[in-house]
């Protein structure tokens, strides 16, 4: 749970927010063709919201936010560049609309979809 | 030069058009035209990002993924359209960066794809490729945005479709898909309320614009000059601090060397053995000298046994020496932040086993700030031109120890400066993350050549976080962002990279970003003045702060960046 105190109350925005606001800006960026569930046996306990439907997961660290993408990227894109456009779009929907800072975003390639086939 | 051996389809000759038919050396001038046409206009590209500050990266972005993409046919002369496509592609694919270089790769590969087979493009496969290639491009995506670059390829292709029902003539075809993107690229803000709120039209879509239009410049026969070989943003800092010996200071010799097959690696050690301070950047056809020699007609005789010699300045040093010097004793004026590490000019010497530093400066003022606290090699870049991986991989290689330290001082420069670090397989390298140039300088503080290397990194990170960086820049357009209303032209003010204060004046934008950036303690606030700003007025405008804030201590530095009037650092 994010807080935020401010003179005239908290504001408390919970990592079910954010993980929809991740998952809406990796499903934007170019390339992203799909969420991937994320692998089940891997750090639970860490995991504060855990949405495999998203491919999101949301932790805290001190006052920054970490965010882990599980995506399915189009075969012929170059990964490394639609990662780092993911990477950026996230941090940037979630900062812009939370005003709480990303510390990182990492993305897991969890598979490739191949349209054309031939 | 290159491109008046393309003699395209004379448009007058309806009967050749109609029929004319696109074979793969044709493709490879298109693209190329399209390339250069981009190269003209990716600074417009640039500028039309969503927020306010000069970062927008776009036009570089597709300008760097054209770019990779031809160097795959660079020495590949086929006639054969399919071939040319699929290297094209393969190109763009490999060498794609950001969001719309990769859309514009994607675009590519369907392109490719269609035509793989084929030697030559008529009209029919022309269309049809445009089909596949926007189809790709949108297959990309789980929910395409319309108001970007897919909606400008989109609706190209939607017109090219159309004009096929009525003619057969490739140009024709493209004249109107041109017309059309241009068409939708002015609707985009119709389409995308970001846009709209920012006042700009897409700027991946405004980048396909540039290389479709280009492509049709080619095809109307239009020669697309390119600029001469551009100085390289690396700047060895012997330029501003050349060594004194016992033959005096010598002279600044550039000139653009222009002939034909060039070997700029020649050239490069011929020149690097006549002098010092060298700087040797082009290509094959143009190279960009830059060298310090005590006798200024060894370089000039060099360069006309190989070509001819343009834009010749040969300056006394000397002279440039006494306007250092003046400087150097006004800053020994001020206080210094730190009279130790201030005093060494140049840093230390070191050896192997030290420590050295890499940062990125964005003015001659900072870089010759970061040299005082002891930066080993210095990459001029900032905002709105970063530096590339190469450059920053290069000053490290340039550095005569094992263990480097790299400082981006830029929220944009620290991925290329990871790249380059990853590059550098033979020294042990640490990036720092500096987002800004205080934060650069702060790190700094703690630097010692002689330390353990994740011991100093470690110091340097921490250090970072002492400061408080603030902007002022003017707004590049009109936008309202975090509650903050600006007008384009306005001058708006930045604390760690958000936009936080606008105004009309520079002085009433610093007041109130001091006034938020300092509800902590700070005493120490440092003005590093741009240089666009007389030191006359910086000095005034310093003054005025040191009445309305008694308590603080205010330090003015020549900083020399572009595009920020003042950069703030407050500890």
């Amino acid at each position: 749970m994010t807080t935020n105190e401010t003179p005239h109350g908290t504001i408390e925005i919970s990592p079910n927010a954010i993980a929809t606001l991740a998952s809406y800006a990796a499903l934007q960026t170019y390339g992203v063709v799909g969420m991937a569930s994320p692998n089940l046996a891997s750090d639970i306990a860490a995991s504060l919201t855990r949405d495999p439907n998203r491919g999101i997961e949301v932790r805290q660290d001190g006052s920054h936010i970490v965010i882990d993408v599980y995506v399915i990227i189009e075969y012929g894109t170059r990964i490394a560049s639609v990662a780092n456009s993911l990477i950026n779009g996230v941090r940037y929907a979630v900062e812009q609309s939370t005003g709480v800072p990303v510390s990182q975003v990492n993305v897991h390639v969890q598979g490739l979809r191949v349209s054309r086939t031939e | 030069m290159k491109a008046q051996q393309f003699v395209m389809v004379d448009p007058s000759s309806q009967r050749l058009s109609a029929s004319m038919l696109c074979d793969g050396r044709t493709l490879k001038l298109l693209a190329q035209a399209g390339c250069d046409w981009l190269d003209k206009h990716y600074a417009i590209v640039n500028q039309l990002n969503v927020f306010p500050v000069p970062d927008g990266d776009t036009g570089t972005n597709m300008l760097m993924t054209m770019r990779n993409a031809l160097r795959e046919v660079d020495d590949y002369d086929s006639e054969h359209a399919g071939q040319v496509a699929a290297r094209i592609a393969h190109g763009a694919m490999m060498g794609s960066r950001g969001n719309s270089g990769t859309i514009l790769s994607q675009l590519w590969q369907g392109f490719a794809h269609v035509i793989r087979d084929q030697s030559t493009l008529d009209a029919d496969m022309l269309v049809k490729a445009l089909r596949e290639a926007t189809d790709t491009a949108y297959r990309g995506v789980l929910k395409p945005v319309e108001g970007t670059i897919l909606t400008v390829a989109r609706e190209a292709t939607e017109e090219a479709e159309a004009a096929y029902q009525d003619t057969w003539n490739t140009v024709e075809i493209l004249e109107r898909a041109v017309a059309r993107a241009k068409d939708a690229l002015a609707r985009t803000p119709e389409m995308l309320p970001i846009l709209q709120k920012a006042g700009v039209v897409d700027s991946g879509g405004s980048g396909l614009v540039y290389i479709l239009e280009g492509m049709l410049r080619c095809l109307h026969g239009e020669v697309i000059e390119t600029e001469q070989a551009k100085p390289a943003a690396v700047e060895h800092l012997e330029t501003a601090l050349a060594p004194e010996d016992e033959l005096g200071y010598g002279y600044d010799v550039q000139f653009i060397l222009k002939g034909q097959n060039l070997d700029i690696n020649r050239v490069r050690a011929a020149i690097d053995s006549m002098g010092w301070s060298t700087l040797v950047v082009g290509d094959e056809d143009a190279i960009k000298v830059h060298v310090h020699v005590h006798d200024p007609g060894i370089p000039l005789s060099y360069g006309t046994s190989l070509g001819t010699l343009s834009d010749i300045v040969v300056e006394n040093m000397q002279e440039q020496y006494h306007e250092y010097l003046r400087e150097r004793t006004e800053q020994a004026g001020q206080p210094g932040r730190s009279p130790d590490s201030m005093s060494g000019v140049g840093g230390p010497e070191l050896d192997e086993n030290d420590i050295a530093i890499v940062a990125v400066a964005s003015g001659d003022g900072l870089a010759r700030v970061f040299r005082q606290l002891g930066a080993t090699e210095l990459v001029m870049g900032g905002q709105t031109n970063n530096p590339s991986t190469q450059e920053i991989f290069d000053a490290i290689q340039r550095v005569p120890t094992h263990n480097v330290i790299v400082l981006p001082n830029n929220k944009n420069i620290i991925l290329a400066a990871e790249q380059a670090a990853r590059l550098a397989t033979n020294q042990k390298v640490i990036v720092i993350p500096t987002r800004s140039m205080p934060q650069g300088i702060s790190a700094l503080l703690p630097y010692d050549p002689k330390g353990n290397l994740k011991d100093v990194a470690e110091a340097m990170r921490l250090a970072k976080d002492d400061v408080v960086t603030g902007e002022i820049t003017t707004a590049t357009r009109s936008v309202e962002l975090n509650g903050v209303d600006v007008a384009k032209g306005q001058i708006i003010g930045l604390i760690d990279g958000s936009l936080s204060a606008s105004g009309d004046n520079v002085t009433d934008v610093l007041r109130s970003i001091l006034d938020q950036m300092c509800s902590v303690e700070c005493e120490l606030i440092t003005l590093y003045y741009g240089n666009g700003i007389r030191e006359s007025e910086a000095r005034r405008v310093t003054d005025g702060l040191r009445q309305a804030y008694p308590e603080r201590e205010f330090e003015l530095v020549y900083g020399g960046q572009a595009h920020y009037h003042y950069i703030l650092s407050a500890e």
